[in-house]
């Protein structure tokens, strides 16, 4: 296989990148100046190797801790509860949210023999057991297995004495928090309720 | 290619590329068919909010015989299943429900096993919470019976003798069902007593009024059964989730009932 093959192939393993889109992409590199190639193959790079997951709330870091956790001036007794760390991104971009978050990893789906213990539901039981948080904001999606995931969280949270609200309704039934528009989810965050 | 229209029930569903899904439904008329749906995970999609797991509707699919996958045209919501979701116990049962009919391999049409899986998903869904894992027990043992699998309660199924109303027998999972108190004395399985048997009977009678004294018992009676027979020996992981969620404190036999 040829470099221009791998590379186009490469790109057709992307997300929304077709072979036709993958193949104009690398022409497109190849016409432009070879600094601009080179620049992109060290973006990916540095993000290869210095992205990982934060060690408090699983968002993506590039140190021990990622932006949210280490900026003091969060509300870290106000605690957003999100699948995936992508989710993060879709409540950050509302600018409305001043709190912090926990990333789940997934959400309960038996059939995917993903349980509580699958997911970060310990280490944020930990965090509301130790850390002075006074609200959980469960944010997961609007899917049956996101629900459901929520309903769990409640029935272990609340006996701990913390508050537990959901996302107003709004969101769309059955949709990913990723696909849904900046102002629904600030609206949806506002009028938040209890569970 | 066919245009197909069937009632379906959506049991599986994982995102396989930026905007699709691919779901598993079963059908009545052409048992487990995989489908792909275009486009139907971004908000607002084509298909609105019908996509959700346990939903029973209309299904519209492009089908090529020899294709495992299918093309989506609709689904419409005919039974919203959104209360499974608001109760974590139910939303596991509703899961067994599903991976146990996800093991049926026929083509064809399914009518009995649809309606027995429409029906189970409804009481599961309904019952009063106290009733919920009896009622689970009685519609999973009837979905394996509808399967193909109904297990022999009598007679013993190593000597042939007919069992007394208070005899000892012993499950045996290879031999598909009771075996007589002499046949159990070295065979393999749980011990299991008359009244045991006859709550197992019972609940594959679907009779309502079935109680069952060890629920938890027969949860594992009934895991151990379909993974024997069903799964291929393959552990079924919707029957973890739900002992999890149950937790350990039940150390109940079959054998003193
Ligand atoms: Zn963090
Ligand atoms: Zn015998």
């Amino acid at each position: 296989m040829s470099a221009i093959d791998r590379l186009a192939e490469d790109f057709a393993r992307l997300p929304g990148i077709g072979r036709k889109t993958a193949i104009r992409l690398v022409f497109h590199l190849m016409k432009r100046p070879k600094e601009e190639a080179l620049r992109l193959s060290g973006s990916i790079r540095e993000v290869a190797d210095t992205i990982r997951p934060c060690e408090r709330c699983g968002n993506f870091a590039e140190s021990d801790l990622c932006e949210i956790c280490s900026n003091p001036g969060r509300d870290t007794s106000l605690l957003c509860v999100v699948e995936e760390a992508y989710d993060v991104g879709a409540i950050e971009r509302t600018g409305q949210f001043r709190g912090v978050f926990h990333v789940l990893g997934g959400r309960l789906s038996p059939l995917d023999g993903v349980g509580p213990e699958e997911l970060s539901i310990p280490r944020l039981l930990d965090r509301v057991g130790s850390d002075a948080i006074s609200e959980v904001i469960v944010a997961t999606n609007a899917s049956v297995e996101g629900e459901a995931t929520a309903v769990y969280l409640e029935n272990t949270i609340r006996p701990l004495g913390v508050k537990v609200t959901r996302l107003a309704r709004g969101i769309p039934v059955g949709s990913d928090l990723e696909y849904v528009d900046g102002t629904t989810i600030a609206e949806a965050l506002a009028g938040r309720r209890e569970m | 290619m066919g245009v197909i229209t069937t009632s379906a029930i959506l049991l599986r569903s994982f995102n396989y590329s930026e905007t699709s899904k691919v779901l598993r439904f079963f059908t009545r008329d052409h048992g487990v068919m995989a489908v792909m749906a275009k486009g139907s995970r971004k908000s607002h999609g084509r298909y609105g909010g019908s996509i959700e797991t346990f939903v029973t509707g209309e299904l519209t699919a492009y089908v090529r015989p020899t294709r495992d996958l299918q093309t989506l045209k609709d689904f419409s919501a005919t039974r919203p299943r959104r209360p499974l979701a608001a109760h974590v116990l139910r939303f596991a049962g509703a899961s067994i429900l599903a991976e146990v009919a996800l093991e049926h391999s026929g083509e064809g049409p399914a009518p009995e096993i649809f309606e027995r899986l429409n029906h189970g998903l409804d009481a599961v869904e309904v019952v009063d919470e106290p009733e919920l894992l009896a009622t689970l027990l009685r519609e999973v043992w009837g979905l394996v019976a509808d399967l193909g699998y109904h297990p022999v309660l009598d007679p013993c199924v190593q000597c042939g003798r007919a069992l007394e109303a208070g005899e000892m027998g012993r499950f045996d999972f290879g031999g598909g069902g009771v075996r007589c108190a002499q046949c159990a004395e070295d065979g393999p399985g749980p011990r299991l007593g008359p009244n045991a048997r006859r709550q197992l009977r019972q609940m594959l009678d679907a009779d309502p009024s079935v109680q069952v004294s060890h629920p938890r018992a027969h949860l594992r009676l009934l895991e151990n059964f379909v993974t024997y027979h069903l799964a291929g020996s393959r552990p079924l992981r919707t029957f973890k989730f739900l002992a999890d969620l149950l937790g350990q404190d039940d150390s109940g036999t079959l054998e003193r009932m």
